[in-house]
């Protein structure tokens, strides 16, 4: 009981516990995920670790080190992935991850924290790589710790930005948003003087776009039309020839306004990061896409899993004549030509599994494997994962 | 639920460990409570330790007993939301881990259920499966973080099995009502506990991690030297330009800060992370960089570097951590120091001193037999914190001078053997059996060092004792030039409390050891005022001859311009008393009734300086005719006139 002549606390609670309560914390169960179909086996192989080993391909003498920056989720099978395909130096495989497990007391805590421990004890892990618990945005904002952590181990080989949502989403011109971490990124990659990839994956469709960037990377596009003829046809011939209504499809959207607008999308967003490579000093190209179905109720494919190389080139040669060596940076109109047609050859991995059965099975051992190291239940898996085949 | 109802709601151990033995892949945790046979084992687990580092230290020490040959601990410094400590040690069985719960303080180790249990060596409980000597011995090492955490997760396993045991646990906090609760012979709740298994594809991997992940706000504030920050940046733990704060200035080195509205970000206008080391050194390097920039603070204007002015809280508990756990040290072992090395070496033997060569590049360890510090290659041991991989920052090469006469470092060895001969085993705790070394330098850094450091089978958990163990001479400057540390390879575990960071100094360990330490104190001290009275006199003397050769250099250049070349040189002047003393050409005084009397320090060396000054001067005289005029007397008085106005001006 209080009385008046009691002082009052001089303390938050929040001060004093860190748990508020004697309990444990809700744990998720393990249930298969959209990431664990087979399809998603697919992109790994024939675009992530596609890039990979052409990365390693490129690396002189016999140097196998690899460094990693991702949102490898809690189970962390992208990383297994890269473990379980390369042969990496011991002590070789640095990464940082992020990921919302790593927060204290979270439902996916636990598992995380056996996935982790089964990474790192592989002896080709570097033991500073980590996965942290902050939003990947806050890598955009100045001097937060995301950012600080990712400069300390950076700069990296690959960046995998693999979203469930649309990377255009978030409002133009703001310090914690995916733009900006792409931005700061850039700060870190600017130091590597070796050739790297960046690899996104996010939803394409009409509603996946915050409007003020959509009109941003429209007139990307728009100024190389303007610029080059040949750009225009190039993009009339394999996109379409984009008017007010590709930009702004109206619902209900016909399978030939998601497909155009979502391939205009996509070159959109290669157009950005083509910008971004121009302001490193950076070759850019764009490696075979991906695309597959994630909203039941769409009628084409409505992700898209996107690789762009980045090479960096040497400075500019010394006008003066006096210094030997240096390069020029290919002019961005050079290296925007051929985006729309390697766009416009995208692959609908969906599509193909559905056409080709034993890929299909293919994957669906490939992706056991890699389910069984996460602690999956390898004939649950195969059943789940064949389930979801013959419903797509 | 009160806590003997919870412990009897609680499965026993041998219905949980069936329970494990049937347990399936995907199945859902079990759950029982952590339990302590004794209220005063629980009521220790729930703090005895000082600081924060001392809980990590435990678990390295745990990871060592296990035979690991690496520790990780990770934090997102300088948050602290959470820590990882991670070792590739033996891991525990499910059986092991079972018991810890179940017995919070009755460990396996040292007894024979540890061979058991795969924890110890075969036919020895004092020593790891691999033969190290064991460091934990009661079993309270893994709670210890519940001074951190009110949660942690164990994660374990051994090599060949084909999972891995978890167990989450949630701590309780003690309070002394629940004793009243208690009847004898209950076991005491200290927590809950979910466990379970899970299945490993890796079969060969083996270790134990435990994650902290609800580190308790205090704790959180001591590692981010919240106090320090406070301090600097006012309450609102923001930088902003007129705010009143008191006018304290960051460490040299730290970690930065997150600021108080966002533990995200990190404080820039103050606290923007300053380490002596970049992030591209590897760990060893950047552990380096920072025992340098301790000991380069010396020429930075800190003429006496202490580790709490120098270094923020978390980088005083990484130089803590190395200098507790039983690792390599930062250069070479002192043992392994050749004696052509630069550093003047004894034996501590018999009642003295003995000086060893200096000439050879044979070491103490070989020359005296000495056995401390000699990991074996196989089984090395190697802790990391974050960037940094940790190793004893002791140096005692390329060490900094001051303008003291005695520069050279003097580096004594010593080894004791008490088998109290004749003593039953239950008074004198056994034979107690070290090493030692103790190093005088002109100066030691950080001051921290300064004192006697206490190793048992290589590990410890005390800091530098700066009184010698009560060493009771005032010798205040000279301990400051002081460091010493003791090898203990038999004995003395019982002498230490519990934490590990104070012993009993009541146990017959102790009194031996600190007689032993006191006896070898007084022979060093007693050596070092002897080398440095030599080296005093020996500077005065090298002081005195380049003074009169200057002296003489001066009265020669005179001569030589007044005189110029006539064939001649400047006169002799010599002072004595003696009647009979001859000079061929030049001038005798009376000593002391020119120069007086010289009493005191240093005397004759006072009157030889004073000697060569007047005599210079009468020296000058004479080079310009003034003396030859002048009777024997007057030139005396003269003299003495001189004497008295040059030491009036000195005066």
């Amino acid at each position: 009981m209080t009385s008046e002549f009691d002082s009052p606390s001089p303390v938050d609670d929040s001060e004093i516990f860190a748990l508020g309560s004697y309990e444990f914390p809700e744990l998720s169960t393990r249930e298969f995920k959209p990431w664990h179909k087979p399809r998603k086996q697919y992109v790994r192989r024939a675009q992530w670790g596609a890039e990979i080993e052409r990365l390693l391909a490129l690396r002189p003498g016999d140097e196998r080190t690899l460094s990693y920056l991702g949102l490898p989720g809690s189970d962390l099978l992208d990383l297994r992935y890269i473990l379980d395909r390369f042969d990496i130096s011991p002590g070789g495989f640095q990464f940082l991850g992020f990921d919302v497990s790593a927060l204290p007391q979270s439902p996916d805590g636990a598992s995380l924290n056996v996935a982790l421990t089964e990474v790192r004890s592989d002896e080709r892990v570097d033991s500073r790589s980590d996965i942290i618990g902050d939003d990947i945005s806050l890598v955009g904002e100045e001097n937060s710790l995301a950012f600080e952590r990712a400069r300390v181990l950076g700069p990296f080989d690959v960046i995998n930005l693999d979203l469930c949502g649309g990377f255009a989403q978030d409002p133009a011109g703001v310090d914690r948003s995916l733009y900006s971490t792409v931005q700061r990124l850039m700060n870190i990659q600017f130091r590597n003087p070796r050739p790297w990839v960046f690899l996104l994956t996010t939803r394409v469709g009409p509603n996946a776009f915050e409007s003020a960037v959509l009109a941003e990377l429209r007139r990307l596009i728009e100024s190389n039309i303007r610029s080059s003829s040949l750009f225009a046809q190039v993009l009339a011939e394999n996109i379409g020839n984009p008017t007010e209504q590709t930009w702004r499809p109206e619902s209900p959207f016909t399978p030939a306004a998601l497909r155009e607008f979502s391939g205009l999308a996509t070159v959109g967003l290669a157009k950005w990061f083509l910008n971004c490579a121009q302001r490193i000093r950076c070759e850019f190209s764009v490696a075979p896409t991906l695309e597959y179905t994630v909203y039941g109720g769409s009628p084409t494919a409505d992700m898209v899993s996107i690789a762009f190389r980045f090479d960096p080139v040497a400075p500019d040669p010394d006008p003066s004549g006096l210094a030997a060596g240096g390069a020029l940076l290919p002019s961005e109109i050079s290296q925007a030509i051929d985006i729309p047609e390697i766009v416009a050859r995208v692959v609908d991995v969906d599509a193909l599994l559905a056409s080709n059965s034993a890929l299909a099975g293919e994957l669906i051992e490939e992706s056991a494997e890699l389910l069984v190291l996460a602690r999956y239940d390898r004939d649950s898996y195969m059943a789940w994962a064949r389930r979801t085949l013959e419903v797509s | 639920m009160s806590d003997d109802a919870e412990a009897a709601a609680a499965p026993t151990e041998q219905e949980l460990l069936q329970s494990l033995d049937a347990f399936e892949a995907g199945q859902d945790p079990l759950e029982t409570t952590l339990q302590a046979d004794d209220r005063v084992i629980a009521r220790v687990t729930d703090g005895i330790y000082r600081q924060p580092g001392s809980a990590l230290r435990e678990l390295i020490s745990n990871a060592y007993d296990a035979d690991a040959t690496r520790v990780a601990i990770d934090t997102d410094r300088p948050r602290f939301r959470r820590i990882r400590v991670e070792d590739n040690g033996n891991g525990m069985s499910t059986d092991t881990l079972v018991r810890l719960i179940y017995h919070i303080g009755g460990s396996a180790k040292r007894t024979r259920e540890g061979e058991r249990l795969g924890i110890t060596s075969t036919g020895d409980p004092d020593s790891s499966p691999s033969g190290r000597p064991l460091i934990g011995k009661i079993g309270i090492g893994l709670f210890s973080v519940a001074q951190l955490t009110q949660a942690f997760q164990v994660i374990t396993k051994r090599r060949g099995e084909r999972h891995r045991t978890v167990a989450s646990v949630v701590m309780k906090q003690y309070t002394d009502n629940t004793e009243s609760t208690q009847h004898a012979g209950e076991k005491y709740s200290a927590g809950r506990v979910r466990i379970w298994k899970e299945p490993a594809a890796d079969v060969e991997s083996q270790g134990t991690t435990i994650v902290l992940d609800a580190i308790r706000p205090q704790t959180r504030d001591t590692l981010r030297s919240r106090g320090t920050w406070q301090a600097i940046l006012g309450d609102s733990g923001s930088f902003s330009p007129g705010s009143e704060r008191l006018d304290v200035k960051p460490p040299m080195f730290h970690i930065g800060t997150v600021t108080a509205q966002n533990e995200s970000i990190l404080e820039a206008e103050q606290g923007g992370p300053r380490l002596p080391w970049e992030g591209s050194d590897p760990p060893d390097r950047a552990f380096r960089k920072l025992v340098d920039s301790v000991w380069d603070s010396i020429n930075r204007g800190v003429p006496n570097p202490n580790l709490e002015q120098l270094l923020d809280y978390y980088l005083r508990m990484a130089w803590h951590l190395s200098v507790w756990a039983p690792l390599p040290y930062m250069d070479c072992h002192p043992f392994d120091v050749t004696l052509d090395a630069g550093l003047t070496t004894y034996a501590l033997s018999g009642g003295g001193v003995e000086l060893l060569t200096t000439t050879s590049s044979i070491t103490p360890r070989s020359l005296m037999d000495l056995h401390a510090g000699q990991l074996p290659s196989e089984l090395p041991f190697q802790v990391l914190l974050d960037d940094l991989e940790l190793s004893r920052p002791v140096r005692l090469l390329d060490l900094p001078t001051t303008s003291g006469a005695a520069k050279t470092p003097l580096l004594f060895f010593g080894k004791h053997r008490e088998e109290f001969a004749g003593i039953d085993e239950n008074l004198s705790g056994g034979t107690l059996a070290f090493e030692s070394y103790i190093l005088w330098a002109p100066k030691i850094a950080p001051t921290e060092h300064h004192g006697i450091l206490v190793r048992v089978h290589d590990a410890t958990g005390s800091l530098y004792d700066e009184t010698f163990l009560s060493f009771p001479v005032a010798e205040q400057r000279r301990m400051t030039q002081l460091t010493c540390e003791i090898f203990v390879s038999e004995g003395f575990d019982g002498a230490l409390n519990i934490d590990r960071e104070s012993f009993n100094y009541a146990h017959p360990h102790v009194v031996v050891l600190t007689k032993w330490v006191h006896a070898a104190l007084r022979r060093v001290i007693a050596e070092e005022k002897r080398v440095a009275a030599a080296a005093l006199a020996e500077r005065r003397a090298m002081g005195e001859r380049a003074r009169i050769e200057a002296l003489d250099e001066i009265v020669d250049e005179v001569w030589e311009r007044e005189r110029g070349d006539d064939g001649t040189a400047a006169p002799t002047v010599i002072f004595s008393d003696d009647p009979d003393a001859r000079v061929a050409d030049g001038y005798i005084f009376p000593r002391r009734r020119v120069l007086g009397e010289y009493v005191g320090a240093n005397a004759r060396g006072r009157q030889r300086q004073a000697e060569a000054g007047i005599g210079g001067i009468m020296r000058v005289l004479s080079a310009f005719g003034l003396l030859d005029t002048l009777s024997t007397d007057d030139i005396a008085e003269l003299a003495i006139a001189i004497r008295k106005i040059v030491q009036a001006g000195e005066r």
